[in-house]
């Protein structure tokens, strides 16, 4: 069992910061800010941990946590932008120097117009490889929403790549 | 390269754009942060230099100064309860997890399309520390049969916190006639599963004789069925059941129900206790003809809801009234002896509430207490105890603790 006074926890946050920053540099487009993201949920982790069984159980709610940051986050920089405040821009998009290939960087921007749910269906199917059941988890929806959104969300993403080029 | 493979490449090459190295474990604050409040709290002090000689009082002020935070719990009740809502045309069927002192909403958790919440009982004993686990009677959709429609009882786990749910496996799965699934119910391991229901099978004759095949069951004829160890048992349950609790050790299975007009009978509320071995060995625990009731202050209250106490040892029952208006919960206790109660045995109602629509009764699952849901208003009933939850404005299908 893992808790935030746990010892294992340090071990835990070294076995996974890195694959839980790009998973949220996914969804929010800058290293930094998915820093920002991993580090809030782990603070968050000491003060009030859930108690879970085992390790498999504490990484899903990790991730669930590390997605709503990104919302969080993602929600903030709709009303910055109003306000006209400059935040770092997209890795994929024109204005970013990050070193990402011209086709990368199309289906990335694809994937930032589909819906929310649809976008982090794909991510963690796509990218962390994750069974449907285990998305269903980490979403908190049933695997039979997960299978919907996934047909309907790749189904979306084709038609905007076809339509971008 | 098709969608799905430019996709995971896009994904894998923006990952790479993170360098794999040693981040410190943050254990303060966050490093940083958009200061978003700055211009809120600046306007605040200015202001607050500006008109504060002319607003804020001279004297010390009379307002009671808290002693401490309240307590969330009330007696030995759970922290938290789950209220569970169908599908409206604005809304989706739902989940809400809720503070049992407060009413305070937790967590919400909407079902998947074309699904629907029925049902929910608790399993306080599941050996989870920490976590609450609850069953979850869910409608799924069209059934395999024409008039059939399929059901499924998920598993459900809440953190201690509330702020975190996740989903079990399916434990039993069955077909029935739409919208007639409901009270379930479970021991408090987790280990035996009760359901009511209607059966929707397709009548088929072969020769002199008749039978049914696909949903289980005579449409139409209410039935529950017991689902222990692998293997689900279907029996009549001779009337509409209104509600199903075990006792504790799961040997029994007590069952209010509103038993069927016969010749030369009329309909009543019955409340059995059945041996769940062999539902034919039953003791009915008490019985009204639907005309009968208690009489307190000149009018007569009819019961409308009755099971066993959490312990095994009491008949808890609820009476509407006076007259059928409906304005009115009542509630009685009764030690379960050898005999039987009628109707004519006096009982004297240890809670009395208005209420604003049907009564829901569930079990507090280790504890004397009784969650009751009268309309849109929860009620916490333990001994003579009454504490009334916040009106959640919206009366939920069922709810568990």
């Amino acid at each position: 069992m893992i808790t935030g006074a746990s010892p294992a926890l340090p071990a835990f946050y070294r076995e996974h910061q890195t694959g839980l920053v790009r998973l949220a540099m996914m969804l929010v487009g800058d290293e930094a800010t998915a820093e920002d993201v991993v580090q809030d949920v782990f603070v968050r982790l000491h003060r009030n941990a859930p108690v879970l069984r085992d390790e498999q159980k504490l990484l899903a709610y990790v991730r669930s946590a590390v997605l709503n940051g990104c919302r969080s986050v993602l929600r903030r920089r709709k009303l910055i932008r109003r306000h006209a405040e400059r935040y770092e821009p997209p890795a994929w998009s024109a204005e970013s120097q990050a070193m990402l290939g011209e086709d990368h960087r199309e289906v990335m921007r694809a994937l930032h117009r589909l819906p929310r749910r649809q976008r982090e269906v794909l991510v963690l199917r796509f990218y962390a490889d994750l069974p449907d059941e285990e998305i269903a988890t980490t979403l908190r929806i049933r695997p039979s929403t997960v299978r919907s959104t996934m047909s309907r969300a790749l189904s979306a993403l084709e038609r905007e790549l076809g339509d971008a080029s | 390269m098709n969608v799905e493979d430019r996709l995971k490449a896009a994904l894998h090459g923006t990952a790479g754009l993170v360098e794999d190295r040693p981040r410190p474990l943050p254990t303060a604050a966050r490093r940083r942060r958009i200061p978003r409040f700055v211009p809120v709290w600046a306007a605040l002090i200015v202001a607050l230099v500006m008109l504060g000689p002319f607003v804020l009082p001279d004297g010390e002020s009379n307002a009671p100064i808290p002693m401490s935070s309240p307590s969330l719990a009330i007696g030995s009740a759970p922290e938290i309860y789950v209220a569970i809502y169908g599908a409206t045309k604005e809304r989706k069927s739902r989940f809400e997890i809720r503070s049992t002192a407060t009413g305070e909403l937790r967590q919400v958790n909407e079902a998947g399309n074309g699904e629907s919440f029925v049902s929910i009982a608790a399993i306080p004993d599941d050996g989870k520390e920490g976590i609450s686990s609850f069953y979850l009677l869910t409608r799924l959709g069209a059934g395999t049969l024409p008039g059939c429609t399929k059901y499924t009882v998920y598993g459900l786990q809440i953190s201690a916190d509330a702020g975190f749910s996740s989903w079990g496996g399916s434990t039993v799965t069955f077909e029935a006639v739409d919208g007639t699934p409901a009270n379930l119910a479970t021991t408090p391991k987790g280990d035996e599963i009760a359901y009511s229901f209607e059966g929707c099978g397709r009548k088929v004759i072969e020769g002199d004789t008749e039978r049914y095949v696909g949903g289980v069951g005579v449409p139409g004829v209410p039935l529950f069925a017991h689902h222990w160890a692998g293997a689900t048992t279907t029996w009549n349950a001779g009337g509409k059941v209104l509600n199903l609790a075990y006792s504790p050790d799961g040997h029994s299975l007590a069952m209010f129900r509103l038993r069927d007009a016969e010749a030369g009978r009329e309909a009543q509320r019955e409340l059995l206790l059945m041996r769940t071995a062999n539902p034919d060995d039953t003791t009915t625990l008490l019985r009204w003809t639907e005309e009968s009731g208690i009489r307190k202050d000149g009018a007569v209250r009819r019961p409308i809801n009755a099971m066993i106490s959490p312990d095994g040892k009491k008949v808890v029952v609820v009476f509407s009234g006076p007259d059928g208006s409906g304005t009115r919960l009542s509630v009685a206790e009764r030690p379960i002896g050898g005999k039987g109660l009628s109707f004519r045995e006096p009982l004297t109602p240890v809670v009395d509430h208005p209420v604003d629509g049907p009564v829901l009764v569930k079990q507090h699952p280790s504890g004397p207490e009784l969650l009751l849901q009268a309309g849109a208003t929860t009620l916490f009933h333990g001994g003579k105890i009454k504490a009334v939850i916040p009106s959640i404005e919206e009366t939920p299908a069922d709810i568990a603790w």
